[in-house]
């Protein structure tokens, strides 16, 4: 076995070649990183957002956005009288009806921003039980309550966004009333007002959408009500399912995202090879020597691969603490919502595997060509 | 011409290593070629063409279609105000407000007024007759039918609404290709939007008529109204409803960069490897004859081929791609076909040879200038 | 008493292109232990083949090769590593030291292969650095040194490791006269002072001047001629 000291020292021998393995293996498990962390997010918080618990009952062809969605206003408490087995916390039964709709609102004196809304009473708390009012109150008429994280989509710094702000929508103030949480979930970078102001502001006398948490019933027991009922022309979708046909939706762009890494990816890996090829040429005769000395090819493999890996292993790690300044814990806004980068030991490991790979399988075919060569050609090579 | 030859010669005598070049190459000048074919066709669509300016007249301070809900009685008092040539009423209803490829919007016009109001319109199957008649019918633009798949007599279902495939057709006007117009009552109760609301309206101006001004009046008349208006020319009111959607793009022009500077960085570690490894044969040509600028000279030129080789097969490829593949971006019921051109394909070229030659000039410099008795000691 | 080399009807071809070529074609040697034989003779009389297939780096197309005993060629790639490993030190016209090692860690390569600790291993460099004279220049690099003193290097590699059998392709090659006499004498010093066989390719008749006989190899054979006793086959 060769000693290891041999593999350090011949990374120096070139410190521009060094250089290019290591931010070329940097640039490759930084990709990986970060479209694993992108669609990971992503798929996260639209997974996260819905509950099996939950039933949503929206206008029927309309199954795929609850923006679209028209729902009479008897329909919340039809179906809270006729679905039972219902949650029902100290009397009240989980059954929300909301208006859900996507305006443009200005903070302050701002420009207006498009933002998601949505009109609830304090039924909605029953329902959505990732929701955690954690600054102020639920909002009374005039009011309105912020997600955590709906400073983002509105385009200003947090701070702004406190108990006290005003929000205008058209022409019409109103005062934050508080701040709620929702973590992990679309919920929250929306605005929440009184279902009373939003109806009487966007001018419509029907919901989008009636909410229900299901206690002992089943989701076919919701889905029967819709039939009996079917002069509200309802349909009933689990709040996951929604979530999941979202998720479909966005499916191109994810596959955007990774075809891109990909595409980048391909060009520093040929780039690494055409180096890497070209550095183990001029070690033919070194290689040749060694085998001469009785060293046997696999000692000399194993001593290359130990070089690239330490190359590939550091170039890891400069992307890792990249992606910890630059990537982790940042907030991303797409169109339902906004969803918060998390490195995750899953996205670490495969990170981890690809500079493994990359210094191992990507060593493999030019130390072959160097190691390839029979000895008496090999010690004449210059 | 001969130093040409001589380089091509040498490139392909390191297959291996041209190669992994080109196709590295290849892979950088497909995604840019991607994004350029994106940016190109996003500012086709955003951008005022001096002719035949379309005004949309839409509910003021709102964005997505099912939001909108504007009289349809409004109609008899556009076409009344000056500057108008022609209007028509249409409701707009989309599977998704969000930005996303998958988009299906259903126009709903008064049957009657569409061949007059767009007479520009090929129909390539059925016919107007054909989609006339049925209450349930629906003329689809190509682009929308080849996605989908779909041909005259085809019934299919989205959005929560059944139709009938009357004919297909295709239009100067980029929007039309990408939906499915469907008779305006139809959709209205389909819909549950309920008859006399409509989403907008397309206005067309009299020649010589200023579409601002013409704006302008129309958003005066129905200012006070309980559904006030604004309008403005078809490009500038995608640019601000589609917002998300030109975010979406703008962001993708990052990762044309990032492609170009990929490239750059692949030719440049190729063409730098390969002077490295010919120091004795390139001293060996100077005693010859060769001249320092010969050899520079050679030097930039492989790199050029491998830059252009290269970005040929990626360039070409994308474009085939989008070609044979049609995308459409949709957002809040505006779609976005990206297309490609022959701009596109030009302009990807042009960037492979620029990126090939500038990737070579300082190998191409350090070539040349080292002394040639240090270069045949050489080991 | 068999020779310390024996070779009978040893035949080498390899292809090159389209052509077969046979640098040797049955040839018949003996070497007694000790013996520093030159072997001289015009660029592609096969005399680098001859040499190689001595050291274990090539492998006969047909033949015998025995060296002390063993018939070297039947032996397997990895018994011929291992073996060469022990019984074989390689020097080379060029030297090709490990340019990112210094002389001791040079020296130091073939021990590795073998079980030893780590103070014996140091004991033997010593040894070896001593005996070609480098004690003071252990710690430089091969581009810190001249080429003689890099070539003395290579020769310390060559024997640390206690080889019965030395093979050198031109080592004088790339010196000046003085460096040459100096490895010269070195060479003969450790054929007659520690019974090294030795078996060295030169075109230089100076350096065969140095060894105990010479023999031409032309167009695969062998022919015979030497300033001590003529001897076409050993005893």
């Amino acid at each position: 076995m060769l000693p290891l000291t041999y593999a350090i020292r011949n990374l120096f021998r070139d410190p521009g070649r060094l250089l290019q393995t290591v931010g070329g293996s940097a640039l490759v498990v930084l990709l990986v990183i970060a479209a694993g962390a992108l669609t990971n997010g992503m798929n996260g918080v639209l997974a996260a957002s819905g509950s099996e618990r939950n039933v949503i009952l929206l206008a029927a062809g309309s199954e795929e956005s609850v923006e679209r969605s028209e729902v009479p206003l008897e329909a919340e408490s039809a179906a809270a009288t006729a679905v039972r087995g219902l949650v029902k916390p100290l009397g009240t039964t989980a059954a929300s009806g909301e208006i859900v709709y996507m305006a443009p609102l200005a903070v302050g004196d701002g420009p207006p921003v498009p933002a998601l809304l949505r009109g609830v009473t304090a039924k909605a708390l029953l329902v959505h039980t990732k929701v955690r009012v954690v600054e102020g109150r639920f909002p009374r008429p005039g009011e309105v309550i912020v997600g955590r994280l709906a400073h983002r989509t509105l385009g200003v710094a947090p701070g702004r966004l406190v108990p006290g702000a005003t929000i205008r929508f058209e022409s019409a103030s109103f005062r934050v009333a508080g701040v709620f949480e929702a973590p992990a979930t679309v919920l929250e970078s929306e605005v929440w007002f009184d279902r009373n102001d939003l109806a009487t502001l966007t001018q419509r006398d029907t919901l989008s959408a009636v909410y229900v948490r299901l206690d002992e019933a089943a989701f076919d027991d919701v889905h029967a009500f819709t039939l009996q009922r079917n002069d509200l022309e309802l349909a009933a979708i689990r709040e996951d399912r929604y979530y999941d046909k979202v998720r479909a939706f966005f499916a191109p762009i994810r596959v955007m995202t990774w075809v891109t890494a990909g595409l980048v990816a391909a060009g520093a890996l040929f780039g690494g090879l055409n180096t890497l090829y070209a550095a183990f040429a001029s070690r033919i005769r070194e290689m040749a020597t060694l085998q001469s000395i009785g060293f046997t090819r696999r000692a000399l493999l194993e001593s290359l691969i130990q070089e690239s890996l330490l190359a590939a292993l550091t170039g890891s790690l400069v992307a890792f603490v990249l992606a910890i300044l630059f990537l982790d814990g940042r907030s991303i806004p797409f169109s339902l919502g906004t969803f918060v980068v998390e490195l995750t030991p899953a996205i670490i490991l495969t990170a981890l595997a690809t500079g493994v790979a990359l210094g191992t399988l990507g060593t493999l075919p030019p130390a072959l060509r160097c190691l390839q060569p029979p000895l008496p050609v090999a010690l004449r090579s210059s | 011409m001969n130093l040409l030859i001589l380089a091509l010669k040498n490139i392909t005598r390191h297959r291996l290593r041209s190669f992994l070049t080109m196709a590295g190459v290849a892979a950088g000048m497909f995604l840019f070629t991607s994004v350029e074919t994106m940016q190109r066709s996003l500012s086709e669509v955003t951008s005022a063409g001096a002719e035949d300016t379309t005004l949309v007249v839409y509910r003021e301070n709102r964005f997505c279609p099912a939001t909108s809900r504007l009289p349809e009685y409004y109609l008899s008092t556009i076409m009344k105000i000056e500057g108008v040539r022609e209007t028509i009423p249409i409701q707009i209803a989309v599977n998704n407000c969000g930005a996303s490829l998958d988009v299906i919007t259903f126009r709903g016009v008064p049957p009657g007024r569409l061949e007059e109001y767009n007479p520009n319109l090929d129909v390539l199957e059925g016919s107007f007759e054909a989609w006339t008649k049925r209450s349930d019918a629906a003329l689809i633009g190509e682009t929308f039918a080849r996605r989908r798949g779909l041909e005259t007599g085809d019934q299919f279902e989205a959005v929560g609404i059944k139709v009938h495939v009357a004919g297909v057709i295709a239009s100067r006007e980029a929007q039309d290709n990408n939906v499915a117009y469907v008779h305006l009552p139809f959709l209205q109760q389909a819909s549950n939007v309920g008859l006399g609301t409509v989403t907008q309206f397309n206005v067309k101006i009299k020649p010589g008529a200023h579409p601002d001004e013409v704006a302008q009046r129309i958003d005066q008349t129905f200012a006070s109204d309980s559904q006030p208006t604004q309008t403005r020319p078809e490009q500038a009111f995608f640019a601000e409803t589609a917002r998300e959607l030109i975010e979406l793009v703008g962001f993708t022009r990052w990762l044309g960069l990032g492609a170009v500077a990929a490239v750059l960085g692949l030719v440049a570690n190729a063409v730098l490897l390969i002077v490295r490894s010919r120091v004795k044969e390139t001293a060996i040509l100077q005693t010859l004859g060769f001249s320092k600028t010969h050899i520079a000279a050679l030097v930039s030129s492989e790199g050029l081929l491998l830059g252009l080789l290269g970005g040929a097969a990626g360039v070409i490829a994308a474009v085939s791609f989008f070609h044979w593949q049609s995308f459409t971006l949709g957002n809040e019921g505006l779609t976005l076909a990206i297309t490609p051109d022959l701009v596109v394909l030009v302009k990807g070229l042009g960037v492979a040879l620029l990126l090939g030659f500038l990737a070579s000039l300082y190998p191409a410099w350090l070539a040349s200038r080292r002394p040639v008795v240090d270069s045949l000691n050489a080991a | 008493m068999s020779s310390f080399i024996q070779i009978r009807n040893l035949t080498k071809s390899y292809r090159k292109g389209p052509n077969l070529i046979t640098p040797l074609k049955d040839l018949t040697l003996d070497v007694p232990r000790g013996e520093f034989l030159a072997l001289m003779g015009p660029s592609g009389s096969g005399k680098t083949t001859l040499l190689n297939l001595l050291a274990g780096i090539d492998s006969p197309t047909q033949g015998e090769l025995l060296i002390d005993g063993r018939d070297v060629a039947r032996l397997s790639r990895s018994a011929l590593t291992k073996w060469r490993s022990r019984h074989v030190g390689y020097i080379f016209q060029l030297y090709h030291l490990v340019p990112i090692l210094s002389a001791w860690e040079n020296v130091e390569l073939p021990l590795l292969l073998l079980p030893l600790s780590r103070a014996e291993r140091g004991a033997r460099i010593d040894a070896a650095l001593e005996l070609v004279g480098l004690s003071d220049r252990s710690r430089h690099r091969p581009t810190e040194l001249s080429g003689g003193q890099e070539q003395r290097v290579a020769i310390a590699r060559a024997i640390v490791h206690d080889p019965e059998l030395l093979v050198a392709d031109e080592p004088t090659g790339d010196l000046d006269s003085e460096s040459a006499a100096s490895v010269l004498t070195l060479l003969g010093s450790l054929a007659r002072d520690h019974g090294k066989t030795i078996v060295m390719v030169t075109h230089d008749p100076r350096a065969a001047s140095a060894a105990d006989r010479t023999l031409h190899l032309e167009k695969g054979q062998l022919i015979e001629s030497g300033k001590l006793e003529t001897a076409t086959a050993g005893p």
